[in-house]
């Protein structure tokens, strides 16, 4: 019995072995995810509804704001906590980004706040007049309105900006102004354009990858290194490669004119079809590799088996190959698609103004006006159209054959 | 080289009133320009019959059927169905049914679906499709596996689907391109057989690819042998067996014997070989060398032990090497002067066999066929 114990404890203390072994060999990747994967994204989905700053800054204030109805003016308490607290804040240096805080919630509100935190150290008491006098905006009830939407740690405005979306006056949610009615309609060119691209490169690279496929060995590889020369290139250089190309005094114009194709130069950069064109060379190779392993995969012999059982091509083609290449074709839109959802470099090089994709505005928004906010918020819309498009794909063209991930 | 095409007939197996389904007319595969895979092929194939094309990988066996089935190009000559040629009828257009080499199932369709796909189409409508599915699983029984994917299903019942596929829209032709050769023996002998008895019952002509002797031999109406592109033999099986026409054929079918010697003096339809090894035998003339030089071939299971020195037959001095006990029968490896032979023997021997004893190897002399050493 005792033997039989020592054995099965030697077994398991074994087991435990490989697996401590099998967790030390995959600690390095599971750091990384976290490190490069899973942090920045938790960060990114806070940073989309939180913006403590102005109540970080101005602790009492926020305190007193979130407990006041909103409807009745503020009395001299809440006045003399802003005299105290701009004061204070503009000491600890961290009035700046309050007051861009506070900007958010209304425009103008920024040069009230500086200016206000300026001149709070030399405010006597009653506040509510002296604040008057700096700026007749403390007299008004809209001014602290916004000071009470960023008095909280956290807001869903940036999540409902993103959607052109906005709280009113009376809490509840309601459409922007039409004029302010912006990234609705960028989304809708973004899924335009990802879908466009996605389509032109699954007519051009079907063919390109069964071409691939089927020929011998030196036309093969010369294909081959066809599709895979976009990799080598820097986007830079490609893209201005495509301006060389395709601009009014362009190459591809000057032989259209020189064969009496077109009578004058035509628009084929700086536009949307520019965009097209670009995004497809570019993002081919993703659409025509997994579709190349997938068909290479599929035997000769069934194509030819249909044949015998009295299929002509285009049917042995239509019933027979083509359904085999599904989950390549499937795979290769999912990631072409997923690809082109985030481009903003090439459209902002070779489109016009009206073709600026989500990712350009996400890169200004966080680089040039520093609203990590929107950001945030306009990144997890994207998310949420690949998390609806993934599952779709994956359903009806990763059913039977390869999957991503 | 030597060809027999008026063999049909002489098989145990072969069917009565034979006429050609398909004649090849001097057809001619070449690649490259310079080799040719099939040479000026000539062959008759009867309707009704099971023809197998047997030899070894790169004879030219393979690109005969798909130059039948309409997938490889003749470079010369022609191929006639019923007498119109095939030259210009695309292979959807030909109604062969083919089984592959890896059955060639659409793995994204169920059994009924790959079983329904000829018929489909053929715009057969749908009730009658139904019927005949359910009628071919029957008689490949695999009943209760029709919504199943293929690659779900054993290799055994793959091969079943791809039978019956090839079967179900009622070809004159079937061919079959080694479909047994991915299976393992049991399965592939049992495969063997009921491929014979659907033969049998369902009558069509069947053209059978394979490397294997065995499943030749104990398949088909006919055998053809190729090698290098040309028919060595094209005969019933127990024809190639026990008469090859030459030394390739013997060889490449089952076990032989090969005593090289020279031919000193022929008669009516026999020779007088002296042996490389001294000895002489007396040999049937079939097909000797144009320098008098022969290989003498005999069957190991035609050779016994003389135990009476006088029994009218040839006799060879030799010497044991070893004997290999396989169950029921023995196996004695000997040398005649330098030459190895061997010999199949019943498993009660009196005689000494152990190494290095001499024995006398008797055989007659219509046993042993005097051939070309080079064909």
């Amino acid at each position: 019995m005792s033997g039989a114990g020592d054995l099965i404890g030697k077994l398991r203390r074994a087991s435990r072995r490989k697996q401590l072994t099998a967790i030390g060999l995959l600690s390095p990747a599971l750091v990384l995810m976290l490190v490069a994967f899973v942090w920045p994204i938790v960060s990114l989905l806070t940073a989309s509804v939180r913006a403590p700053d102005f109540a970080v800054a101005m602790p009492n204030l926020s305190a007193w704001l979130q407990t006041w109805d909103g409807r009745s003016m503020p009395d001299e308490t809440a006045y003399k906590l802003v005299a105290e607290e701009f004061g204070a804040a503009m000491d600890a240096k961290n009035l700046a980004v309050a007051s861009t805080r506070l900007n958010y919630e209304k425009g103008g509100l920024r040069s009230l706040a500086m200016k206000t935190g300026r001149r709070a150290k030399d405010l006597k008491p009653p506040y509510a007049e002296a604040l008057v006098r700096v700026d007749a905006a403390w007299g008004e009830i809209e001014t602290w309105r916004a000071l009470k939407g960023a008095s909280g740690v956290f807001t869903d405005r940036f999540l409902l900006q993103a959607v052109d979306l906005a709280r009113q006056p009376d809490d509840s949610i309601g459409m922007v102004a039409p004029e302010q009615r912006v990234y609705v309609d960028r989304l809708g060119v973004t899924l335009t354009i990802s879908i466009v691209v996605t389509l032109l490169a699954a007519l051009i690279g079907y063919p390109m990858a069964y071409v691939m496929a089927m020929a011998g060995k030196t036309v093969g590889r010369v294909l081959f290194l066809l599709v895979l020369l976009p990799f080598w290139v820097s986007v830079l250089v490609r893209t201005a490669a495509w301006v060389v190309l395709l601009q009014k005094e362009g190459i591809l114009n000057g032989a259209m004119l020189a064969v009496g194709l077109i009578s004058e130069p035509k628009q084929l950069i700086f536009n949307r079809l520019g965009v097209y064109i670009a995004m497809v060379h570019v993002l081919l190779p993703f659409l025509v590799l997994p579709l190349y392993s997938v068909m290479k995969s599929i035997p000769r012999d069934h194509v030819r088996a249909a044949a015998s059982l009295g299929a002509g091509p285009v049917s042995a083609f239509a019933t027979v190959y083509f359904p085999q290449t599904i989950p390549g074709l499937g795979a290769g839109c999912l990631l072409v698609f997923i690809l082109a959802i985030g481009f903003y470099i090439t459209p902002a090089l070779v489109g016009g103004s009206s073709d600026q994709m989500i990712s350009g505005i996400i890169s200004e928004l966080a680089l040039g006006t520093a609203n990590w906010g929107l950001a945030s918020a306009l990144a997890l819309l994207l998310l949420c159209c690949i998390a609806i498009i993934y599952p779709v794909f994956g359903r009806y063209a990763g059913a039977t054959g390869l999957k991503l991930g | 080289m030597p060809r027999r095409t008026e063999q049909a007939g002489a098989g145990p197996m072969a069917p009565a009133g034979l006429d050609a389904l398909v004649s090849f007319r001097r057809v001619e595969k070449t690649y490259d320009g310079r080799v040719n895979v099939v040479q000026s092929l000539d062959l008759d194939i009867q309707r009704g019959e099971f023809l197998t094309l047997l030899g070894p990988s790169g004879s030219g066996k393979t690109t005969t059927l798909m130059m039948l089935a309409g997938f490889e190009v003749p470079t010369g000559g022609e191929i006639l169905l019923d007498g119109r040629s095939l030259a210009s009828v695309p292979a959807h257009k030909r109604s062969m049914g083919m089984v592959f080499q890896n059955y060639a199932l659409f793995p994204h369709m169920t059994v009924a679906d790959n079983l329904a796909y000829p018929l489909r189409r053929r715009g057969m409508p749908k009730p009658e499709i139904a019927a005949a599915v359910q009628r071919a699983i029957a008689m490949v029984k695999l009943t209760g596996l029709e919504q199943r994917y293929p690659a779900q299903l054993s290799g055994g019942q793959q091969q079943r689907v791809a039978v019956a596929r090839a079967l179900i829209f009622q070809p004159a032709l079937v061919l079959m391109d080694e479909p047994l050769g991915a299976l393992d023996k049991n399965l592939r002998e049992q495969m063997q057989l009921e491929l014979k008895h659907l033969h049998a019952q369902l009558g069509a002509t069947i053209v059978y690819v394979t490397h294997d002797q065995s499943e030749a031999l104990t398949m088909s109406n006919r055998v053809a042998v190729f090698h290098e592109g040309i028919i060595q033999q094209l005969a019933s099986p127990e024809e190639i067996y026990e008469r090859p026409l030459n030394s390739f054929v013997a060889n490449f079918i089952g076990e032989n014997n090969a005593l090289p010697g020279r031919i000193e003096g022929t008669s009516a339809g026999t020779c007088q070989v002296r042996l490389d090894t001294g000895e002489s035998l007396q040999a049937l003339r079939i097909n000797p060398g144009p320098d008098g030089r022969t290989l003498v071939s005999i069957r190991p299971e035609r050779m016994r032990l003389a135990s009476d020195p006088t029994d009218g037959a040839n006799q060879l001095m030799a010497t044991v090497r070893e004997t290999i006990y396989f169950g029921d029968h023995l196996r004695l490896h000997a040398e005649v002067g330098r030459t190895p032979v061997m010999l199949k023997l019943p498993l009660a021997q009196a005689a000494d066999l152990s190494p290095g004893s001499a024995v006398i190897l008797a055989v007659e002399p219509e046993h042993c066929r005097a051939l070309d050493p080079k064909g």
